[in-house]
């Protein structure tokens, strides 16, 4: 096959699946500023004007960054566990995109009956006695985070285990061998090493966590919407296609003044590494 | 670099010590001494427990029973960070997010001990014959500089020991000659004790002030090159290190510190040195090693086992024959004599023969 028909055939998926996108977001974008075919920014005005969606995009913004912290908190010493892990490592892996392989609506169904006032949890402690009431643990932001860590911590630990697995363990052992004790090898060695997965994975888990719908929408119970469950019903309930685009481009546009620096930052971490490796 | 103090006190002692990995002994029961100052160096095949050894020492397994001591104190159980103890890696294990400088500062500052520190990396990297490559990064340098910045960041705490684990293993053989005579220069120079794993009998006897062989777990011989070489204790150390000749047979007489050793195959009789009786008795089997240079060859009655030709293999100064003879293939290596012509064809008709001194005998 001549060489520039290959190329034209392999680029071809990627650059069909990308004119869809940006055809999509161009309408998107378009629809949300236009009123009757004029230009219009009433839909911006109106959603900076309603203190409930401002609140919404706070708490939406702030439920991301903590999904994001705690699946870090949970995904890296996971990931390690599995990258130094001697046995069947594939085994270990299975286990962890498990959840993957359950319908997001039964997960959070899951959650509802654990979490739930007469779900499992609140049972059995208020007939241990400890609490005369059951324990607020869901419809609030705690359980739509915890619904959340659930279904993307996965992201995390792949994202992680990616890199720590590029890292032999002799680097670690070149530390302590030096001196470096278990927290000065952690910050000076694997740290800087698996940055560029850690980022990765903060970016995966924290675009998808502010764009969920179904787990905030089943955990979060009414009060604690966020705006991806808000614009999923400005389409499905009102039919309110721009207003549900201005929302969509706002949750855009904030996720992006995340996302842009560290991906941009991530890019020159991973130059730096790749030039300081062995040819 | 403080002036090594020539005393025989140990710095290492390894006593009794046994690692099991899933029931397996890995190591079996080693025993090991080692002085202040010596190049010691651990000899084996992979597999024989020289590199689970050696990460013992260095804190990475914990031995399943047994001692490790250093300087007389009991380390056996010490994290790898609260021993001072050096290690240059197989793969070097160069920190790739940190240019060469910050490679050899790396255990000063993890000790807290930067006062003073620029003097001493860069003594370091004197020593080690890369000044001026502080900034490069250590995907910029070549193999055996990425060597020297291994070695020069191992040694810039002054450890009291210096493990090293096949780190010549990667590099051509050029290469490996020029750092085997440095890494040997900078030993005497430093005078750190160094621990030296690799499966090269070759850099083993060349490098080494005593060699410990390892098979299977267990220290064979542990002695100075010269004697591994020599006078190998075992069979698998008469066939691991050099090549050898080995021969069985039955004493046949023994009178005060000569013997006669018939051979088997052959009812060649020759005489062994002193000892072998008190190895086997009249009627006792017994093991002869000569190495192939001592081997002559002559014609077919000027020795005692006839042999025929099987093959050559000219490699410079010296020509080796491999011969068949009743008591089993035989390797003769003899010197080429310059301007002659080849001396012996494939199939002619030989007879070998050794002097009695380089007979080594090993209990069968």
């Amino acid at each position: 096959m001549p060489k520039p028909l290959r190329t034209a055939l392999l680029l071809a998926p990627s650059a069909i699946l990308m004119g869809v996108f940006l055809i999509g977001l161009v309408r998107l974008v378009s629809s949300s500023l236009m009123i009757d075919g004029q230009f219009d920014i009433t839909h911006y005005v109106d959603i900076l004007n309603r203190p409930d969606y401002v609140q919404m995009l706070g708490r939406t913004l702030r439920t991301a960054a903590l999904t994001t912290l705690f699946s870090l908190l949970i995904g890296f010493p996971t990931a390690y566990y599995v990258a130094r892990y001697k046995g069947n490592r594939n085994f270990l892996l299975l286990l962890i995109i498990f959840p993957w392989l359950v319908s997001i609506v039964v997960r959070s169904y899951g959650w509802m009956v654990i979490l739930g006032p007469r779900g499992l949890i609140n049972s059995f402690i208020t007939w241990t006695g400890l609490v005369e009431r059951p324990l607020r643990l869901m419809y609030n932001d705690f359980g739509v985070i915890l619904g959340l860590v659930h279904v993307l911590c996965p992201f995390m630990i792949i994202a992680i285990l990616s890199v720590l697995m590029q890292i032999p363990r002799s680097l670690e052992e070149a530390s302590m061998s030096l001196g470096g004790r278990p927290a000065y090898s952690f910050r000076t060695v694997l740290l800087p090493l698996s940055l560029p997965g850690i980022l990765t994975g903060i970016t995966l888990v924290y675009l998808m966590a502010t764009g969920a719908i179904v787990t905030p929408l089943l955990l979060g119970g009414l009060r604690n919407t966020m705006l991806g469950t808000e614009i999923f019903q400005e389409v499905m309930h009102f039919f309110n296609y721009p207003k549900a685009a201005a929302l969509a481009t706002v949750l855009l546009v904030t996720a992006l003044v995340v996302v842009i620096p560290i991906q941009i930052f991530e890019r020159w971490l991973a130059r730096r590494l790749r030039e300081g490796e062995s040819h | 670099m403080p002036s090594h103090n020539p005393s025989s006190d140990l710095i290492l002692q390894i006593e009794a010590v046994t690692k099991t990995f899933d029931a397996n002994p890995a190591v079996d029961c080693v025993d090991l001494d080692v002085r202040r100052g010596e190049f010691v160096t651990l000899l084996g095949p992979s597999g024989c427990g020289k590199s689970t050894l050696l990460r013992m020492i260095a804190g990475f397994e914990t031995p399943t029973s047994g001692r490790i001591k250093i300087s007389g104190r009991d380390i056996s159980r010490l994290a790898p960070y609260d021993r001072e103890i050096g290690m240059v890696f197989q793969n070097l294990a160069l920190f790739p997010h940190m240019n060469v400088y910050d490679n050899v500062a790396f255990g000063l500052r993890a000790r807290n001990r930067t006062k003073g520190m620029d003097g001493k990396v860069r003594e370091m990297l004197s020593l080690v014959g890369l000044e001026g490559f502080e900034e490069r990064r250590t995907g910029q340098i070549s193999g055996g500089q990425r060597q020297r910045v291994a070695l020069a960041r191992s040694l810039v705490t002054s450890p009291e020991l210096l493990l090293l684990d096949e780190p010549l293993s990667a590099l051509d053989l050029k290469l490996r000659r020029q750092l085997q005579v440095e890494l040997k220069r900078i030993q005497q120079e430093t005078g750190i004790t160094f621990i030296f794993v690799t499966h090269d009998q070759e850099e083993a006897l060349s490098m080494s002030d005593r060699i410990a062989v390892m098979n299977a777990g267990r220290v064979e011989q542990f002695g100075t090159s010269v004697e591994t070489y020599h006078h190998p204790r075992t069979e698998f150390v008469a066939r691991f290190v050099g090549e050898t000749n080995l021969l069985k047979g039955v004493i046949v007489e023994s009178e005060g510190a000569n013997a006669l050793l018939e051979l088997s195959g052959t009812g060649a009789r020759v005489p062994v040195p002193g000892g072998a009786q008190s190895v086997a008795g009249q009627g006792g089997q017994v093991t002869i090693s000569i190495r192939p240079e001592h081997v002559n060859l002559g014609a077919p009655d000027e020795h005692l086992v006839p042999a025929r030709v099987r093959s050559h293999s000219f490699s410079g100064a010296t020509i080796t024959y491999t011969l068949d003879s009743d008591a089993g293939p035989l390797l003769a290596q003899v010197a080429f004599k310059a301007g002659g012509a080849h001396p012996l064809a494939v199939g002619e008709a030989v007879s070998v023969g050794w002097p009695q001194t380089s007979v080594t005998t090993i209990p069968a």
